[in-house]
Parts: structure tokens; C-alpha cells; sequence
């Protein structure tokens, strides 16, 4: 399919990095998504009956840990609900494109977000945060 | 729980469709596969999909077993879930009914996002000189549009479903105690 120039209307970037910017957005949102999941997870398996103690799988989120997890969780449904009112309101307009600066600042909060969580689940076992941190 | 997973995911779906509504015309058509993809898959158990450019792909690669292991334990963890909560018995109801109240907020939805883009489609296809550009992203909505028909049809299929085993849990429970089915 050919490829549209992208309107600058607010930077002077080229296509090729307008490219790189919307990728590293498209990281960043696809991360949200993953790290949110992980946390429903978690708290899932924390409330389980299944997962007392008698059964070999024991995660042990302590008060704090399981607070901060809530937390980051409202969190990431208050970004994404005020990114959205970011971008444009109901009326919009689809020919007003999202410009670099907007996408950037979508990307950081995303990126602020990702790491904070990143950063909590390390803290939750020896075993899953040896795995998580290698990842990153 | 159930309610914040489900609010999360609704709002994610309405942000990227905010998002690819201004930007899918400037995607590159990797990117617009990309970006649909992930529209259409944020709903589901997972989210992240293959890796995007060549070098991330390259290193993802190395870390490839430390990810599937660590997805296994996930896994587990969560079909050990799904499986305690879809038994049959208490909290069954609750569960059942919960996910036929997902399904249906998924489906208005989508029905809304169908209709948004029918409106695009009208507003490009009014002009009488069409540019290749206008045409490229006419195709590209129709090509949503048609996504989202698809999906709809596979949640209302999925809704089906719980519905019939619902009513059967129902029949089932009547036959036992002797009383008529709700």
C-alpha cells in the first residue's frame, strides 16, 4: 500500500521518524495492556481459594505490594481514559491527525506507567522477579 | 475484579480506536495490520503480539525461553483460575451471568464503533473528486468496519454460548429439585 506523507504540522521530524515515534507508542501501549494483565493476574490468584496453602503454587503479596498493584490498576484506567480525552473530544474530526508531540507525550506517560509496574512486580517473589527483571 | 479487568479493557479499546482513527492513514500498512491487530485482540487473554521492528525481533529472540517459561507459570496460574470459577455450583450463576454482561457491553461497543466509521465512510464517500490518498483510507475504514461486523458476530456467537450452558445449568437444576426451569 503507498504510504502517506504524515503532516508536521508541529515538528519538523521527517517521515522516518514519525515512524519510529508511533512504534515506540505502539510498544508502549501493547506493554500497558500486558502489564495490566499481569496485575488482574495476580490479584486473581491472591484471592483464590484454590491457592491456599495447600496447593504448590504460593504468591505472597504482602498488604503493600497488593495495594500498590490496585493502585497502578486505577491508574492505568485513568490514563487511558484521559489519553483518550486527549486526543479529541466526541465531534472530532479523523482528517485532524495525532501530532508528533502528542504521540510522544502519550508514549511517556505509557513508558511511566510500564515501568512502574515493572518495578512492583519485581518486588512480589525471588523466582518471578528474576524472570521479569531478565526481560528488561 | 471482573468489573475493573472489563472497564480497563473498554477504555484501551476506546483509546486505540481514538488513535487509529487520527493516525491509521499515516501507518505504513505493517503498522495499520499492527494497530488493527491489537484492537481487535485487546480483549483477549493476551495482549502482546509478535515484536515490531527487526532489532527488537532480534532481541526478543534470545530472550525467548526465559519468556515462555515464565508464560507457563502465568498460564497455569490462570487455567487453575478460569477452571475453579467456571465449576458448576456457587458463584456458576453469578460467573455466567457476569460474563453475558461483558459480552454485551463488548458487542454495544462495537456496535458504536461500526456506526462511528459507517459516518467516516458517508463523509468520504460525499466528495466528488476523490484523491488516491482519500480512497487509501476509504478502504482502510471500510476494512475496520468490516473487522469489527466480524468480531461482533464471534462475541454474539461467544454470548450464545454462555447463554445455552446457562439455561442448561437452569434445566439441570430443576430436574433435581422438581421445580420449573427460571
Amino acid at each position: 500500500m503507498k504510504q502517506k506523507q504524515a503532516p508536521f504540522s508541529l515538528d519538523s521530524a521527517d517521515e522516518e521518524n514519525y515512524r519510529k515515534i508511533l512504534t515506540e507508542w505502539l510498544q508502549a501501549i501493547e506493554q500497558l495492556g500486558h502489564g495490566y494483565q499481569q496485575v488482574d493476574l495476580l490479584l486473581a490468584v491472591r484471592y483464590s481459594p484454590i491457592f491456599s496453602s495447600s496447593q504448590p503454587v504460593r504468591l505472597q503479596l504482602s498488604p503493600q505490594i497488593e495495594s500498590d498493584l490496585k493502585q497502578l490498576q486505577r491508574e492505568a484506567c485513568v490514563l487511558l481514559d484521559e489519553l483518550s480525552a486527549h486526543i479529541q473530544g466526541p465531534d472530532y474530526s479523523p482528517t485532524v491527525p495525532l501530532t508528533i508531540g502528542q504521540l510522544r507525550q502519550h508514549t511517556a506517560l505509557l513508558n511511566d506507567w510500564n515501568q512502574r509496574i515493572q518495578a512492583t512486580l519485581c518486588l512480589i517473589t525471588p523466582s518471578y522477579s528474576a524472570n521479569r527483571c531478565d526481560l528488561n | 475484579m471482573e468489573k475493573t479487568t472489563n472497564t480497563f479493557e473498554t477504555l484501551l479499546d476506546k483509546y486505540l480506536f481514538r488513535v487509529a482513527s487520527a493516525v491509521i492513514d499515516q501507518f505504513d500498512s505493517a503498522h495499520q495490520d499492527k494497530l488493527i491487530h491489537l484492537m481487535l485482540t485487546c480483549n483477549k487473554s493476551r495482549i502482546v503480539s509478535p515484536p515490531l521492528t527487526a532489532e527488537f525481533e532480534h532481541q526478543q529472540t534470545t530472550k525467548h525461553a526465559k519468556k515462555i517459561r515464565n508464560q507457563s507459570v502465568e498460564d497455569s496460574l490462570r487455567a487453575q483460575w478460569q477452571s475453579a470459577v467456571s465449576l458448576p455450583g456457587r458463584g456458576y450463576v453469578a460467573y455466567q451471568q457476569r460474563q453475558l454482561v461483558i459480552y454485551q457491553t463488548h458487542i454495544d461497543l462495537m456496535l458504536h464503533y461500526i456506526a462511528h466509521l459507517g459516518k467516516l465512510l458517508e463523509q468520504a464517500t460525499g466528495k466528488e473528486e476523490a484523491q488516491p490518498s482519500e480512497l487509501i483510507r476509504l478502504i482502510q475504514y471500510q476494512t475496520l468496519q468490516d473487522r469489527y461486523i466480524v468480531k461482533v458476530a464471534k462475541l454474539r456467537a461467544e454470548q450464545q454460548k454462555v447463554d445455552v450452558q446457562l439455561n442448561l445449568y437452569y434445566e439441570s437444576i430443576a430436574l433435581e429439585t422438581g421445580t420449573s426451569p427460571i
